[in-house]
């Protein structure tokens, strides 16, 4: 039993998910960001050993996602790819059989900047590349967060809350970053490390607690 | 014989009044020492807990690092 959080965003109802994932109902979109494949690979590549597996784990929470919300639209906000230098054949061979599984449901990028440099994926993958902002439903989808007042959704930041309690506790937790009508989503994808955010005052957080999306308001 | 055996009396009596004429040095160091260990250890304790993760989310706040606008 997982608690979601429901939010409205110009106008879209949005399901915020404690597997870092939005849906939004009306229309069967599910939003991730950040989902950085191939990231751990890249890591030993470069000689920083790193456990196996992260990739395999990103996809599969993935397709426990769309399965759950019957999601018929994926849109990814930006870094689908870490980099690209360290594929393999196995890799992309992975890859494949994933897309495979959920051939029925529709693929979009709004390409980050990670997927600039990597490149697009490949046609055969069938994700349809976009560059921001991308408007769907009267929001405005970035990888990048814009300086408008939105509604946008956005990705990039990594966002990550800051808590404090009783007794010097002190929490860091990955969270959705609201500010009005436009949100940051947090990294989707295992070993992607955290931006801890400057929380304005008015700002909602919605904290990922376990099985939990808990929202957390900035100020009294 | 038993304070003299068991708590070795006199050597400990000379350890005590060499100590107490002997100045304290205080060094300022920049990772815990050895001896720190068991203190560390306490302080840790304060932090562990079995509480599940939304309960303690629940009833804790965002951080301000300075006044927020």
């Amino acid at each position: 039993m997982i608690d979601v959080v429901t939010i409205t965003l110009g106008g879209m109802p949005l399901s915020l998910r404690p597997d870092r994932t939005a849906h939004a109902p009306d229309t069967g979109v599910l939003f991730a960001a950040d989902l950085h494949w191939g990231k751990a690979a890249a890591f030993r590549a470069l000689g920083v050993p790193v456990p196996r597996g992260s990739t395999d784990d990103t996809l599969s929470r993935l397709s426990h996602a769309l399965t759950e919300t019957g999601a018929r639209h994926l849109v990814i906000l930006g870094d689908l790819w870490h980099d690209r230098s360290s594929r393999s054949a196995a890799f992309d061979a992975a890859l494949a059989t994933w897309r495979e599984r959920h051939a029925g449901v529709a693929m979009t990028l709004v390409r980050g900047n990670h997927d600039r440099r990597a490149g697009d994926p490949a046609e055969s993958l069938a994700i349809a590349c976009v560059d921001e902002p991308w408007s769907l439903e009267g929001v405005a989808l970035h990888h990048h967060p814009p300086a408008n007042d939105g509604p946008w959704l956005a990705g990039h930041v990594h966002p990550a809350a800051r808590l404090t309690g009783l007794g010097r506790q002190a929490l860091v937790v990955p969270c959705f970053h609201q500010r009005g009508a436009g949100m940051v989503l947090p990294a989707f994808g295992a070993f992607t490390g955290r931006g801890v955010i400057e929380p304005r005052r008015g700002d909602l957080l919605h904290c990922i607690a376990g099985d939990a999306v808990i929202t957390r308001a900035v100020g009294r | 014989e038993v304070l003299e055996r068991q708590f070795e009396h006199d050597r400990m009596a000379a350890t005590l009044t060499r100590l107490a004429a002997t100045p304290p040095v205080i060094r300022e160091v920049d990772q815990p020492t050895p001896l720190a260990f068991p203190i560390l250890v306490d302080r840790i304790r304060e932090t562990l807990t079995t509480e599940p993760l939304a309960d303690r989310v629940r009833r804790m706040t965002v951080a301000l690092e300075r006044a927020a606008g």
